[in-house]
C-alpha cells in the first residue's frame, strides 16, 4: 500500500479539502492507499515514508518522491489532468 | 407587542447557549445548499463537537501558559498578561458567534452582488477564511451588541478584501505560475497596501536593490525546528528556563505547549472537517455561475506557502517576534498559538517583493510589530466575544486574543463602529474609497506593460 502526504500551509485547512477530494478519487478507483495530513514544513520529517507529496501550494524544492500540485482540486480548473496524473503515480 | 414576541424568540435562541445553536444553524445553512437531511445534521454536529473540542484544550492555556504570564508581569516587569491563542482559537470563536453561524450564505451574496455590479473580479471559494469577516463582526456586535452593526462590518472587510485580492492578483498569478486566481484572504489583503508601500520604499535604498540570499540553504538548517510541537517544546523548555522553574515544571509547561501546539489545531480541523460538505456545495455553486477568465478564484494564502523565501522568512520570524514583544512598549501580547503560522503573515510579502529575502523579512518585522500591538488592542474585546459565546473562562485567568486577527482593516473597521451610525456611514465611504481606487490602479496596471513578470525566480 503507498502513502499520500497531503501538505499545505497549516495542515489544516486546504489539505482538507484536497484530502477529501483525493479519498473520493481513490475510493472510486478502488485505490487504497494511506493520506497522511500534514503541514509543508513538516514534509521533511515524513518524506522517506512517502510514495507521493501533493500539496495545495507549489513547492520549489525537490523531494526524492514525485511531487503534485493539487491547485486545481480546490479551484476545480484543470482537475481531470491532475487527478490522472496523481493515479498515473500510484499504479 | 409583536416586537416583544419576536424579542423573547430570540432571546430563547440565545438562552440555548452556542453549543446547541451554532450546530442547528449550520445544519440549517447545509439544507440551504440543498445537503441531504443526514449530512446536514452530521455537518453541524461536527462544527458542534469542534467547539467543544476546542474549548476543553484551551483549558491547557488556563492551567500552563496562564502562570506563565503571571510571573512575566509580576517577577520581570514584561507587560505580556494576554496569551496569543493563535488562529484556531480565534477561527473558531469566530464561527461560534452569532455573526460567525451565517457567514458563509452572507459572504456569498455580498460576493455574489459585487459580481453582478461588476465591482469585483473575485470570486471567493475560500469558505474557512470567511472567519476572518466572521470576526470582524463578531467583535463589533460585542462592542454594539447589534446583530445588524455586526453584518456591516463583516460585509466590510469582505468588500475590502475582495479589492484587495483583485489589486494583487497579477502578481500572485505570476509567483504562482497559475493564471485566474487570487487571494482574499481576510489577513493577507490587510498586508497587501503595507507592502506595497515598502516595496516602493526599498527602490529608494541602495543596498536593497541588489539581492542574492540564498534562502534553501537557511531552511534547510531550521526546516525541523518549524514543526509546531518543536515550537512549543523549545519555547516552553526556555520560557521554563528563564523563568525559574524546577526541571519538573519546566519539561510540564514544555510538554503542555507542545501539546497545545498540536492539539488546538486539531480540533479545530474537527470544526473545518464539518464544514467541508457545505464548502464544497458552496464551491460548486460559484464555480457554476462564475467560471472563465474574466473572474479570479479566491483562494487561501495558504497557496502561496511553497516558496523557499516564505518558509525561511516564516521561521527567522519566530525569535524575531519574541524580541519585538518584549521590546514594544504598548504590546502586551505573548506571542505563542500563531507562532506556528507566521510564514502565513508574510504570504503576500513574497509575490509583491518578487522573491527577494531581505525584503521580506525586513516587511516581516514590520508587520509583526504592527500585528502585536493590534492583536495587543483586541485581547479584551476577544477575551469578552469568547466569554459571551460560551467559552469557559476560569475567574481570573488571563486574557486571550490571536496574532492572526490583529489585521488593520479589522481594526479600523471595529473602532468607528463603536461611533454607532455616525461610524458606520465612514466605513461605507471607506468601502467605496477602496473600491474606486483599487479601480483606478486596476486601470492602471491593465495599461502598463507587464514587463515585471518575467524577473520572478
Amino acid at each position: 500500500m503507498k502513502t499520500i502526504l497531503v501538505a499545505c500551509g497549516s495542515g489544516i485547512a486546504t489539505s482538507t479539502i484536497i484530502c477529501e477530494n483525493l479519498k473520493t478519487l481513490l475510493a472510486d478507483n478502488r485505490i487504497k492507499a494511506d493520506i497522511i495530513q500534514c503541514s509543508i514544513g513538516d514534509i521533511e520529517g515524513r518524506v522517506d515514508n512517502a510514495d507521493l507529496i501533493v500539496t495545495s501550494s507549489q513547492l520549489k524544492k525537490q523531494y526524492r518522491v514525485p511531487t503534485v500540485s493539487a491547485i486545481s482540486l480546490l479551484t476545480g480548473v484543470g482537475r481531470d489532468d491532475t487527478e490522472k496524473a496523481i493515479l498515473e503515480y500510484l499504479k | 407587542m409583536r416586537v416583544s414576541v419576536i424579542t423573547d424568540f430570540f432571546q430563547s435562541i440565545n438562552d440555548l447557549g452556542s453549543m446547541v445553536v451554532i450546530p442547528i444553524m449550520i445544519a440549517i445553512v447545509g439544507l440551504i445548499f440543498r445537503l441531504n437531511i443526514l449530512k446536514a445534521i452530521r455537518a453541524g454536529i461536527m462544527v458542534g463537537i469542534g467547539l467543544i473540542g476546542l474549548n476543553l484544550i484551551l483549558t491547557l492555556i488556563w492551567d500552563y501558559v496562564g502562570p506563565v504570564t503571571t510571573i512575566l508581569v509580576d517577577r520581570f516587569n514584561l507587560n505580556l498578561s494576554v496569551v496569543d491563542a493563535g488562529w484556531p482559537a480565534a477561527a473558531g470563536v469566530a464561527f461560534a458567534t452569532k455573526v460567525g453561524a451565517i457567514i458563509i450564505p452572507f459572504v456569498i451574496v455580498v460576493n455574489l452582488l459585487l459580481l453582478v455590479t461588476k465591482l469585483t473580479k473575485t470570486v471567493n471559494i475560500d469558505i474557512w477564511n470567511y472567519w476572518h469577516y466572521a470576526f470582524t463582526g463578531a467583535i463589533v456586535m460585542t462592542f454594539t451588541g447589534s446583530y445588524v452593526y455586526g453584518l456591516t462590518a463583516a460585509a466590510a472587510h469582505c468588500i475590502i478584501s475582495l479589492k484587495m485580492a483583485d489589486i494583487s492578483a497579477r502578481r500572485v498569478q505570476s509567483e504562482l505560475g497559475l493564471p485566474g486566481i487570487s487571494i482574499p484572504q481576510g489577513f493577507a489583503i490587510s498586508t497587501v497596501p503595507v507592502y506595497m508601500l515598502l516595496d516602493k520604499l526599498y527602490d529608494r535604498i541602495p543596498f536593497l536593490k541588489k539581492r542574492k540570499i540564498d534562502s534553501e540553504m537557511i531552511n534547510s538548517k531550521l526546516g525541523i525546528l518549524g514543526e509546531p510541537l518543536m515550537i512549543g517544546l523549545v519555547l516552553g523548555i526556555i520560557i521554563g528556563i528563564v523563568i525559574g522553574y524546577d526541571f519538573k515544571q519546566t519539561m510540564e509547561l514544555a510538554i503542555a505547549m507542545s501539546a497545545l501546539m498540536l492539539l488546538l489545531p486539531r480540533m479545530v480541523k474537527v470544526i473545518m472537517e464539518g464544514l467541508v460538505p457545505i464548502s464544497s456545495a458552496a464551491q460548486k455553486f460559484m464555480e457554476k455561475r462564475f467560471k472563465g477568465s474574466e473572474f479570479f478564484i479566491g483562494l487561501d494564502s495558504a497557496v502561496l506557502l511553497g516558496h523557499p523565501t516564505t518558509i525561511t522568512v516564516g521561521i527567522l520570524l519566530i525569535p524575531i517576534t519574541l524580541v519585538l514583544a518584549m521590546i514594544i512598549p504598548t504590546n502586551t501580547t505573548l506571542p505563542f498559538g500563531d507562532l506556528a503560522a507566521t510564514a502565513f503573515f508574510i504570504s503576500m510579502a513574497t509575490p509583491i517583493h518578487r522573491g527577494d529575502f531581505v525584503r521580506t523579512l525586513l516587511s516581516g518585522t514590520i508587520i509583526m510589530a504592527i500585528v502585536l500591538v493590534i492583536a495587543s488592542i483586541f485581547a479584551p474585546i476577544i477575551t469578552q466575544t469568547a466569554v459571551e459565546t460560551g467559552f469557559a473562562f476560569p475567574d481570573g485567568a488571563s486574557e486571550i486574543t490571536a496574532l492572526s486577527a490583529g489585521n488593520f482593516v479589522a481594526l479600523i473597521i471595529s473602532k468607528l463602529m463603536e461611533l454607532k451610525i455616525f461610524g458606520l456611514i465612514i466605513v461605507a465611504a471607506i468601502v467605496g474609497a477602496v473600491i474606486y481606487v483599487s479601480n483606478l490602479f486596476m486601470k492602471k496596471q491593465a495599461v502598463a506593460p507587464t514587463n515585471d513578470d518575467s524577473e520572478v525566480q
